[in-house]
């Protein structure tokens, strides 16, 4: 099903959120080497992050414009691009059971360091957070 | 491995049991918000929630869930998280919205709790 050469090929512009998630997850499992996989917790956390921030781009940034990830050691740094300047922030929560504004702090909350650059066409959102196995 | 989302449900003894199974993120939300809607029908008494088969959620489930239940409460309905996985308790615990749901730890458990808060004799 899927074309030829294609599968391995990390998507310039994943098309939807569970593709970027397909790619960083095949990125993750190439870099694995036996016994040093990312801890779940670590992978669900990741996957979390990777979600909320295309999430954002295509819903609230006026498209997603770019998508980059990139494992250095425990190290993996996203960086996702959309075409609307306007920062990403959070909005103000009246009380636990009220829904919605979850997203940005929670890519805070679980990006170890995220910076938020404006662009000539946006803005770009980079989150660089540990991938690390024990000890990581 | 990726699952493709599914959301079930079926009737039993008067309780909706709504399992949503596979990702869920914002491309499925509005279904989960539909499929969870309190008033879709007035047969059903509670809901229960079978999250044992997620894979993966977002916080537009976690949206999805807290609409649904404040609807549910609204409504005098019973809402009942049941298996919850580690990475939705993870959720819940960093938005801090755990203690807005009440979650049993497998599906005969959530049976067992719906019935007991509709039992008219609860002292």
């Amino acid at each position: 099903m899927t074309p030829a050469g294609v599968a391995d090929d990390p998507p310039r512009r994943p098309a939807t959120a569970a593709a970027a998630r397909s790619h960083v997850r095949r990125l993750l499992q190439r870099a694995a080497t036996p016994g040093q996989a990312s801890p779940q917790a670590v992978v669900d956390d990741i996957l979390l992050v990777v979600t909320e921030l295309v999430t954002n781009a295509v819903r609230h940034g006026g498209g997603l414009t770019a998508f980059d990830a990139r494992l250095d050691a425990d190290t993996l740094t996203v960086s996702v691009s959309d075409a609307s300047p306007v920062p990403p922030r959070a909005v103000a929560r009246d009380g636990s059971a009220t829904p919605g504004g979850f997203g940005w702090p929670l890519v805070l909350r679980l990006g170890g360091h995220v910076t938020v650059t404006p662009t000539a066409a946006g803005k770009t959102i980079r989150v660089v957070m540990g991938a690390g196995g024990a000890g990581g | 491995m990726n699952d493709e989302a599914e959301i079930t449900e079926i009737m039993v003894d008067g309780v909706r049991v709504v399992r949503i199974a596979g990702e869920f993120d914002a491309d499925e939300a509005d279904t989960v918000t539909a499929a969870l809607s309190a008033a879709r029908d007035g047969a059903a008494r509670a809901t229960v929630v079978d999250l044992s088969q997620l894979a993966f959620a977002d916080s537009s489930l976690l949206h999805a869930l807290l609409t649904a239940q404040r609807q549910h409460e609204r409504a005098g309905l019973a809402f009942v998280l049941a298996g919850v996985p580690p990475l939705v308790r993870r959720l819940l615990d960093l938005t801090d919205t755990a203690r807005v749901f009440t979650t049993a730890p497998r599906l005969t458990a959530a049976m067992a709790l719906v019935r007991a808060e509709a039992s008219p004799h609860r002292s």
